[in-house]
């Protein structure tokens, strides 16, 4: 009997949170409302890959400035491409955010996005970095690069991509694994420089220089910081992140390919979605974010660097010098990822 | 006869309970012993101690000459060269007869082994059951497999614990008849407990009578029926009534009549006498008045339950052609062949 | 006997709980190559993977189990009788978070592997691998065999143990020969749940560089939102499953050994052997459970002051994952009782027979469950969708793959089997005259369910649903897959943030699960050992 009166108590226990639960599902048709009621307003409904944690502050400042309230959610760029496609017509998103121009390539590709014609984006943006279509445009630029231990290696030993096939390299190299866009991205570029077949020829030398594959730019750092390889790619901005709060950590930058085509460098962008209902906000947020008080909060949060070539990097990054860019579209990388993907599982690089 | 097994002054306790204490044994080569005892009073303790199962607390324990346990000696039970029987068999249900026989023939070239098993498994009786596994035989055979088992090793001493006590009650009377054949064709000194009396009488060559963790007499099975030690024994072997006695001149006068006393008893001193149903005989001549209380049908026999004048009871078994009615009164005699056992009177 | 609607109750829950790996087996049964080709050398390798995977966590968590629970049940010796109960609390660690603080811990930036070079000048060996995705899973699944073993030598009968102490066999002669071939049942009941675990688990490989098949649906899904390369793998997968729950049938054997118990007696282990068995047990302890514990509190505590996951977010998650595990607790304890109740009622052999096979969830993996079911719910809300569409003028979007109704659906689909063994284990007391005293005294059907089954079987409902409730606290597969967008649960921040490298945004959530999951540990410590 007392042990049926404990699992009553019990189940009532359930009850209650079950209750409580619902009420944090049913938020959401609360929020879909607010969309429709809030239109005079002012308000933008935002899809974002980026982080969670580094979106926040720029959205509040934004709503500061033009009294336009952003809404968002965070997702994994397939997701959020899933979603919008599931959603169709009926989506709340007016803005989608990623952090791969691949990704924003698929997203123009599937007809998920639509062109937007603004001078201030043309000014504000290179046209190399922004969709030749204007369905998308680049907001920060992320420099994937080399990155060497200090007491193992010297600049002078670094150059390319391309030289990390050589076989000095063996046992010496951290790498990220094949399911990260960033590395998909990068073997884009290969193939865009070299072609597929020679492409594959560099990426099965990395592979047969047996590399430590780390699934964590910061882990990678942190590796070659340990001793545990002596070179990595990742990331500029990881890099700063562990700068920043060690200045003594034995890692530094080098940025490859200077002597040919130039390093590579993917984008975080944006694109307004196809069947936005607040068009006029959305294309809004985008150019604030493209102005230089947009671009220093966006930027900077992350030691990004700006993509207004007029807008200064963060002090920590600037000091890293100026570098040459791979003048490639980054459309390209989202064009040429699924190949990038197959031949890298071709080449055996996990 | 030398002795196989000797325990001397063997004590064992689990915590504030003894289960033996101070028990000394002396068991022959090639004897069949039988410890006898109420559930608890410490056998199958001992049949473990021996064993080498459990470490005495106290004493110690010898095997054919060689000192097994105590004073600072302990020889694990494999080396002690015991087979034990157990009361459920223990036999290992996932191997077949051949290989639980063989189980103890570890470092025994193949063949020999081979050979051993066929050989006990011959004397068990159970030739030509090798493949079987343990739950496609009958309790008797499982009991069998258990004891080839126990002697494939050719051990010099086997223990059996409570070996009848899982088998049906015609079953029993079967099996018991083997395992005598058994143990005197394998020349095997054999240690078994029972609490049963029939089931030792019938086997055993001697046996002890046990209670509370202490050996009350150990005898042949006449010794232990006939003169029994004390009451307990009396009455746990067999059926004993008692009956009020006062010793006067060497004789000890009681309901039933005046007999001589054996043992040292003061002038006057109160006794017990104990007689048994199968010494009593209904005879006009008795010299001792009774009226019959009841009358149990035991087969071959009457059990009678009668009143003595002194309104004590005994029981006497008569055989069945003689038939009284309860209220009879008839007349009583001890038989002459036998001497009743007189004890001092308990106060219980 | 049964009329109406009872009667078609069984009918129904099988269909909803058997379509997703109904559906996932006909891709097996129609493979589509070109999808086969389109993986490329990826398959191969996620195949060979898997089969070493099952083997190596097999062969690890066999012996861990079974040396442990030998040591613990044949021997005595310091802390043996804590380490009886302590041994058991590894499972409440999932795999992933286990994997996740390895990672963090032994790789080669780690502090175990720094302090190992600096201090005694050795390379540890490399964890991300499949050695260290066997060992880390091992050390949390072994669990499952450890319990199962100690159940089966605890039924061995006492005089056993004499036999083969008379014939002079040692402890670890009597356990090879003896304890453990009785005991086998039970152990293999035991390895078959840890391989089930190791075919769900998908991020302690993606951690460890190790692809397998739970992997690779999680790579061609969540990364290329490709359903039907998902479909096939799942349906590869799937077929491990069912190769490990018939061998396990066939380790079963139909000999059942019935041996009177009463246990063993301990031996005393002195001295050396003592303390050497009393550090296996610690250091099993230490790596398995203390080890991630205390590391996961100190990245919480660091956590404080530079918090990566606010307090609030942490506060949305466990709300989050709160309500779904409730909910899928409730759904899941009311299918099993009106299922077992419709039963005890009696009903045909065909029924009971659907009854097992709906039960059958459990044994397929994570991964699976969720593209299973994500395939049938996209089919029926755009059924729905056409349907509404087309009579009332008006779509409600998506219902299903759109909402946590969905995920509960998927939860109910995996975990229907713990509610049901738990429910219908108590609901079992109910004998058949009690149900039909109360048919005869006019009672409907479903009333006897409502008043007089469900009451008696509380006791059994409750334990279902706390089950229930910590196995979706911790579930990763299914709610990745099928969580609506942006629904994040403490389970895929674990997650997200460990393959960040964000160790300390992932502590407190990850400190969370294990502490639910100590729940059913205190649940079995409870029932004995």
């Amino acid at each position: 009997m007392k042990e049926m009166r404990r699992a009553l108590a019990v189940l009532a226990g359930f009850l209650l949170l079950v209750t409580a639960g619902c009420l944090t599902v049913e938020q959401k048709p609360a929020e879909e409302e607010g969309v429709a009621e809030a239109r005079e307003k002012g308000v933008v409904y935002v899809y974002s890959a980026r982080h969670y944690g580094q979106m926040e502050p720029v959205f509040e400042e934004f709503m500061k400035e033009t009294g336009i309230e952003v809404r968002f959610t965070f997702g994994k760029d397939a997701e959020i491409r899933e979603r919008l496609k599931a959603e169709g017509r009926f989506t709340p998103a007016d803005v989608y955010i990623a952090v791969d121009a691949g990704n924003l390539w698929l997203a123009a590709q599937e007809g998920l996005l639509q062109p937007v014609e603004s001078e201030v984006l043309e000014r504000n943006i290179p046209a190399n970095f922004r969709d030749p279509e204007n369905r998308w445009f680049g907001l920060t630029m992320r420099v994937r690069t080399l990155v060497y231990n200090t007491e193992r290696v010297s600049p002078e030993e670094l150059s390319t991509y391309e030289d990390l096939a050589d076989p000095r390299w063996k046992d010496r190299l951290c790498l990220r694994p094949s399911t990260k866009v960033y590395t998909q991205s990068l073997v884009s570029s290969l193939i865009a420089a070299h072609g597929e077949d020679k492409a594959e020829e560099i990426v099965r030398g990395w592979v047969e220089n047996n590399p430590r594959f780390i699934d964590s730019d910061t882990r990678i750092i942190e590796t070659v910081a340990a001793g545990g390889c002596d070179v990595g790619v990742v990331m500029h901005y990881y890099l700063a992140r562990l700068l920043d709060r060690n200045p003594d950590l034995p890692v530094r930058i080098f940025w490859a390919n200077q002597e040919d085509r130039g390093v590579h460098v993917n984008i975080v962008g944006a694109g307004v979605t196809r069947y936005a209902k607040n068009r006029d906000e959305a294309v809004k947020l985008i150019e604030w974010l493209s102005s230089e008080k947009g671009q220093r909060l966006f930027a900077d949060g992350n030691f990004e660097y700006p993509i207004n070539p007029e807008v200064e990097p963060h002090p920590l990054v600037k000091g890293w010098g100026e570098f040459r860019i791979d003048p490639i579209n980054v459309a390209e990388y989202g064009r040429l990822q699924a190949k990038a993907i197959h031949l890298m599982e071709r080449a055996g690089y996990r | 006869m030398k002795p196989q097994v000797v325990l001397s002054g063997v004590a064992k306790s689990y915590g504030e309970t003894p289960a033996v204490a101070d028990l000394s044994l002396e068991v022959g080569d090639g004897e069949v012993f039988c410890l006898l005892g109420p559930s608890g009073c410490g056998k199958s303790t001992t049949l473990r101690l021996i064993a080498g199962l459990e470490a005495p607390d106290a004493g110690s324990i010898e095997i054919g000459g060689t000192p097994v346990a105590g004073g600072g000696t302990w020889l694990p039970p494999e080396e002690r060269k015991v087979g034990i029987v157990f009361q459920d068999y223990a036999l290992f249900p996932h191997m077949r007869v051949r290989e639980n026989v063989a189980f103890g023939l570890r470092g025994w070239s193949r063949r020999d082994a081979r050979r051993r098993v066929d050989e006990v498994l011959e004397l068990v009786g159970l030739y030509g059951m090798e493949e079987r596994y343990p739950h496609e035989l009958s309790s008797g055979q499982q009991q069998r497999v258990a004891i080839a088992r126990a002697l494939a090793p050719e051990p010099e001493v086997l223990l059996l614990d409570e070996p009848f006590s899982n088998l049906d009650l015609d079953l029993r009377r079967r099996i018991r008849q083997d395992i005598r054949r058994i143990l005197r064709e394998a020349g095997i000194t054999a240690i078994f407990v029972t609490h049963d009396q029939e089931e030792a009488f019938y086997i055993a060559d001697r046996l002890g009578v046990m209670r509370r963790g202490r050996l009350w007499q150990v005898g042949t099975p006449e010794e232990v029926f006939h003169t029994p030690a004390t009451p307990f024994v009396a009455r746990f072997v067999g059926t004993a009534d008692f009956l009020r006695g006062v010793v006067r001149d060497g004789r000890v006068r009681t309901a039933l009549g005046e007999f001589e006393v054996h043992g040292e008893f003061p002038e006057g001193a109160e006794v017990e006498v104990m007689v048994r149903p199968e010494y009593i005989e209904i005879e006009a001549e008795g010299a001792a008045e009774a009226v019959v209380v009841e009358r149990t049908f035991l087969g071959g026999h009457y059990l009678y339950t009668l009143r003595l004048l002194s309104g004590e009871r005994v029981r006497c078994l008569q055989h069945h052609d003689v038939t009284l009615e309860a209220g009879t009164r008839v007349r009583l005699r001890l038989r002459a062949s036998h001497t009743p056992v007189v004890f001092p009177r308990s106060t219980n | 006997m049964l009329r109406g609607a009872a009667g078609i109750l069984p009918l129904f829950i099988f269909l909803l709980v058997a379509l997703p790996v109904l559906k996932v087996l006909a891709e097996v049964a129609v493979p589509s190559l070109e999808t086969w080709r389109s993986l490329g050398p990826l398959l191969p390798l996620m195949l060979r993977n898997t089969l070493l995977l099952l083997l190596g966590v097999g062969a690890g968590s066999f012996l861990l189990g079974v040396s442990l629970a030998w040591l613990t049940a044949a021997y005595r010796f310091p802390g043996s009788r804590y380490f009886e109960v302590l041994l058991i609390l590894p499972l409440a660690v999932p795999t992933y978070v286990l994997g996740y603080v390895y990672m963090a811990t032994f790789d080669y930036a780690g502090p175990f592997s720094t302090a190992a070079r600096q201090l005694l000048g050795i390379t540890l060996p490399e964890i991300r691998s499949g050695y260290g995705a066997v060992a880390v899973m091992s050390l949390v699944l072994y669990p499952y065999v450890y319990v199962m073993a100690r159940a089966g030598f605890r039924q061995l009968s006492r005089a056993s143990m004499d036999v083969c102490r008379v014939m002079g066999y040692t402890g670890l002669e009597t356990l090879i020969k003896v304890a453990l071939p009785l005991s086998r049942p039970a152990v293999a009941a035991g390895m078959a749940l840890v391989m089930m675990e190791a075919l769900t688990d998908f991020a302690t490989v993606r951690f460890f560089n190790f692809p397998t098949l739970s992997e690779g649906i999680i790579r061609v899904w969540y990364g290329r939102m490709n359903l039907q390369a998902a479909m096939e793998l799942a349906g590869l997968l799937l077929l491990f499953a069912l190769a490990v729950v018939s061998v396990e049938h066939r380790l079963r054997g139909r000999a059942q050994y019935f041996q009177t118990g009463g246990g063993m007696e301990k031996k005393h282990l002195r001295g050396t052997r003592g303390a050497a068995a009393a550090f296996f047990c610690t250091s099993v302890l230490f790596l398995a459970f203390l080890l991630p514990v205390l590391q996961l509190t100190l990245w919480a505590l660091e956590e404080t002051s530079a918090p990566s996951t606010s307090l609030e977010m942490y506060l949305q998650l466990l709300s989050r994952s709160l309500s779904l595990a409730v909910a899928a607790a409730l759904v899941c304890v009311l299918l099993a009782t009106v299922l077992a109740g419709v039963l005890q009622l009696g009903g045909s052999r065909i029924m009971r027979r659907l009854a097992g096979l709906s039960t059958m969830g459990y044994a397929v993996p994570g991964a699976a469950v969720g593209v299973g079911a994500l395939s049938v719910l996209s089919s029926f809300d755009r059924w729905l969708n056409s349907l509404l569409e087309g009579t009332l003028g008006f779509t409600p979007g998506l219902l299903a793959t759109g909402t946590v109704l969905g995920l509960i659906y998927a939860y109910t689909v995996k975990f229907m089997t713990i509610a049901y063994s738990a429910v219908d284990s108590s609901m079992s007391r109910i004998t058949p005259s009690i149900t039909g005293a109360a048919r005869s005294l006019g009672a409907r059907p479903l009333e006897v369910v409502t008043r007089i089954q469900a009451p008696m079987a509380v006791p059994g409902i409750a334990a279902g649903a706390v089950l229930v409730f910590v196995d979706v606290m911790k579930e990763l597969p299914i709610t990745l897959i099928l969580r609506p967008f942006g629904y994040d649960t403490l389970a895929v921040w674990v997650w997200q943030m460990a393959a960040e490298s964000m160790w300390g945004g992932a502590a407190l959530p990850a400190l969370t699960i294990v502490l639910a999951g100590v729940i059913p540990v205190a649940y079995i410590i409870r029932r004995g050992v």
